[in-house]
């Protein structure tokens, strides 16, 4: 088949309205049938803005100039319904996009909206179904499906259209590694299968850019690199700001000790060729496993005895007979799939669920008595859930700071709010209303209103969900210093095994209600065989001990 | 664990995969059940009727597994049949036989025996909702009436569905602003009060900015691009056509009977006698058999998977 040009885009800007600068700046590129391009770049880079250029009817309030053509013809002429059915498009969040209240109904929706017959639907869904499997869901209530399905569905929904062009804006963003897998392995059959092309914005690029022929970088509105996958990650690694967008495979085939044993022209993407490679050339890996200090002479701040816990009366036990002891200056990672318990167990420490049996105790403190002085137990003991929006109560970013020093009787709040401002680099924003910014910026204005009250525990519900890979270092950076400097305990759950790896001086595995492993993550991931980094699989056959990239010797 | 368990659960109560057979019936069939059995116990005010319908109510309750909800409604219709009885006769004065009188009020055994029946009546249409509930899924409702208002109904249903999120999410912005220190069960009621405007407040905002996501992923799909067609997912099966066949007519002889007086116990100006006639017992046996239409088809099913199969 020859390769039919989909989308041109020639010298295209756009400004917002009532912004200063423009947020996409001289855009020229070309999608093909066929192709498979993922778009990189920090939060704020224009992602999201480029892409909704695609779609006429979502089309951002603003000022346009160039061109956008599709199959030859100016975009804002393609009339809604030709829209439809002929470019898709799948949104970040899972919930937000369904409309109907069960499977079967929310894909005739689709086909409702363009005036299908219901005979002709009832064919189409059936083809549907059958191609991707959604047999067993099909009359299943959306509230009861689980995140991965959930954008399994949405997905089906926009498919069920046939379109020509599928664009994805940061769809696995909110979905656990194993879901994003499978998310990911989906869209690759119906790429390759139905011969659909697809335009994906991603964070963490690990399991897409095998899939990718061609790689977009945006910063700052203009597209920086554009090209085939292997090219464009060998210009990033130039650019020291975003180097950490490079998946661990090819940043370590790109590091400078293992180039000058193995120089590759061709990147390899995942652990299988990265591994046959290093075999084939016997390259030999200097690294060094930064063993973590261990704090178990520390005082303990938070024992948990044979907790249980129960949805209903003989249900299956969500919590059972869970023991744990996490002491001063700790950082806990507990890892484990989603649906595992692991939000529970947090929100059990903060005595937000009745538990079944057991008890807790915090800083040498009965839970269940102390939370009585809401005031002083919430200044020591805090707690970031995975939707920062929640604790936003203001009107600006800065009022919500110096609203909580004032709440905390700080003797100079301006200062005060200041200065945690500077602390979490969100300065910058600090006039904008707190809900317009981006997903790592809500996670960084919520952690600093929680960490004016300089809490001696904090217990994080995976906070790295949704951010970028700059914003996740910064993440990282500011709670091993307070960590090291004002010996704050952390109890964290999260499936983000590299940021476990990379940070945490504990991790713990929680499975069927109890935590079942717990050692220093060294350990920890060595003994994994599943459940263990990306670094680690690919090394392991030399260097069974390392477990991310910074201990690799560049 | 309790997804899991929700899971299994809604598939019961799913369309394809339920629980009873009378569920699978189309819409259409099941409301008419409804609306003739509500019907019949209001129209039918005769102890022996009464009583016939409250038991097969209570089978057909059984069956459809809303035990629970049913044994709460049984303790509660004690009280309100009771209460019934007492307040019929204070409010109402007819009848020929006073068994007391206080300052000018007569309580007769008529009005007494009025209130019993009244409160009878009362508690099986009670009873009849815990199944109907079950059976009409909030789909079927929609299915039924969307035709009157294609885009009422697609309104409907969004909000509907809108609801459970919005308790959801209020107690998870509660939970977060306690921890950041803006408490609402706490503190003076002026503190309280701000508390609660505040949370209100995220939830609209969070909602809102939810809600316009929502509308992309319509308008993406080419929501409001003309007309709409409509999928129906409930069609008219054979099954369904025989089962009109026989209930409607049936409906129809039952009620014309009632409209001739039979089945009505004559209570005023004095209590008539609780004997039927034997027209009067083969109404009561129609009726009967109207009430008993689900549990007739899952005795059928029985006897199809227990007996007849080879």
């Amino acid at each position: 088949m020859a390769v039919v040009e989909l989308i041109k885009v020639v010298n295209f800007n756009f400004e917002y309205a009532l912004a200063k600068k423009r947020s996409l700046i001289n855009i020229n590129l070309a999608i093909n049938s066929g192709d498979f391009i993922t778009i990189a770049g920090d939060s704020g880079s224009g992602k999201t803005t480029l892409l909704r250029q695609f779609k006429p009817e979502l089309w951002p309030v603003g000022k346009r100039e160039g061109q956008i053509l599709f199959e030859g013809q100016s975009i804002s002429e393609l009339a809604k319904r030709q829209s439809a059915q002929s470019i898709g498009m799948v949104f970040q969040n899972p919930d937000d996009q369904l409309v109907m209240d069960n499977v079967i109904q929310e894909l005739a929706f689709s086909l409702e909206n363009i005036d299908v017959p219901a005979d002709v639907i009832q064919q189409r869904i059936a083809e549907l179904v059958s191609f991707l499997g959604l047999q067993e869901i099909l009359y299943e209530d959306v509230h009861n499906l689980s995140g991965g399905q959930k954008q399994m569905v949405n997905l089906a929904a926009v498919l069920i259209l046939r379109p020509k062009l599928l664009i994805l804006d940061e769809p696995t963003a909110q979905l656990d590694p194993i879901a994003t897998k499978e998310f990911i392995s989906l869209l690759n059959r119906v790429h390759d299968e139905l011969g659909i092309a697809i335009v994906m914005s991603e964070h963490i690029l690990d399991d897409v850019l095998p899939l990718s022929n061609k790689l977009w970088i945006l910063k700052q509105g203009e597209l920086m690199a554009d090209g085939p996958t292997t090219a464009v990650l060998k210009q990033l690694w130039t650019e020291p700001h975003l180097r950490n967008f490079i998946p661990d495979v090819p940043f370590l085939f790109l590091n400078q000790q293992i180039a000058a044993q193995l120089p590759v022209s061709d990147l390899p993407l995942t652990v299988l060729t990265g591994r046959e490679l290093m075999q084939r050339g016997h390259v030999e890996v200097q690294a060094e496993a930064k063993s973590r200090i261990s704090h178990d002479e520390n005082g303990v701040v938070a024992k948990l005895s044979h907790l249980s816990f129960e949805y209903d009366k003989n249900g299956h036990y969500i919590l059972d007979d869970l023991n744990l002891s996490v002491h001063q200056k700790d950082w806990l990672a507990i890892i484990g799939k989603n649906g595992t318990g692991k939000t529970t167990l947090l929100k059990a420490i903060m005595g937000f669920i009745t538990l079944r049996r057991g008890s807790v105790k915090l800083l040498d403190k009965k839970l269940a008595t102390w939370t009585k002085k809401t005031d002083q137990f919430y200044r020591e003991v805090s707690y970031l859930s995975q939707t920062p929006s929640d604790y936003f109560s203001y009107d600006t970013v800065q009022e919500e700071y110096e609203e909580r020093a004032k709440q905390l009787n700080m003797a100079t709040p301006v200062e005060a709010a200041q200065n945690m401002m500077r602390d979490m680099t969100i300065d910058q924003i600090a006039n904008r209303n707190p809900h317009d910014a981006s997903g790592g910026e809500q996670q960084l204005i919520a952690l600093g209103l929680l960490l004016m009250s300089n809490p001696k525990l904090l217990l994080l519900d995976e906070p790295t969900k949704g951010l970028d890979p700059i914003r996740r270092q910064k993440l990282g950076d500011i709670l091993q210093k307070r960590q090291t400097e004002q010996n704050l305990t952390i109890i964290m759950v999260s499936h983000d095994m590299n940021f476990s790896a990379q940070f945490a001086n504990r991790c713990a595995l929680l499975f069927d209600g109890k935590l079942v492993a717990q050692a220093e993550p060294h350990q920890f991931f060595a003994d994994n065989f599943f459940y263990t980094t990306t670094v680690n699989r690919l090394l392991r056959y030399q260097l069974p001990n390392v477990i991310e990239r910074g201990e690799v010797i560049p | 664990m309790d997804q899991q368990m929700a899971k299994q659960r809604s598939r019961a109560t799913g369309a394809v995969r339920s629980r009873l057979v009378f569920e699978q019936l189309n819409p259409w069939v099941t409301f008419s059940y409804y609306v003739v059995t509500i019907a019949c116990s209001m129209v039918f005010l005769h102890p022996i009727f009464l009583l016939v319908e409250l038991l097969i109510v209570v089978g057909v309750n059984y069956v459809a597994r809303v035990r629970k909800q049913m044994v709460m409604v049984l303790e509660g219709s004690i009280f309100m049949v009771a209460f019934i009885m007492v307040l019929n006769p204070l409010i109402n004065n007819r009848g020929a036989h006073v068994i007391w009188t206080f300052g000018g009020t007569l309580i007769t055994v008529e009005a007494i025996f009025y209130g019993f029946m009244m409160a009878l009546s009362l508690v099986i249409v009670l009873l009849t909702f815990l199944s109907y509930n079950k059976v009409l899924t909030s789909q079927k409702f929609m299915y039924l009436f969307s035709r009157i208002s294609p885009k009422l109904t697609l309104l409907t249903m969004i909000t509907l569905r809108f609801v459970p999120l919005f308790i959801r999410r209020l107690k998870n912005i509660s939970q977060a602003q306690t921890v950041r220190g803006i408490n609402v069960n706490r503190g003076s009621s002026r503190q309280r009060s701000i508390g609660v405007v505040k949370m209100m407040e995220v939830l609209l905002v969070r909602s809102f900015t939810d809600a316009l996501q929502t509308a992309d992923s319509m308008n993406a799909r080419g929501y409001g691009s003309g007309q709409r067609s409509s999928y129906q997912r409930y069609r008219f099966k054979q099954r369904d056509l025989l089962c009109l066949g026989w209930f409607i007519p049936l409906s129809g002889l039952c009620f014309y009977a009632a409209s001739q007086g039979i089945g009505r116990m004559v209570v005023y100006p004095a209590l008539g006698s609780l004997g039927l006639s034997l027209t009067g017992w083969l109404v009561l046996l129609g009726v009967a058999v109207l009430f008993s239409f689900p549990l007739i088809l899952e005795a059928w099913e029985w006897l199809w998977w227990n007996l007849l199969k080879s």
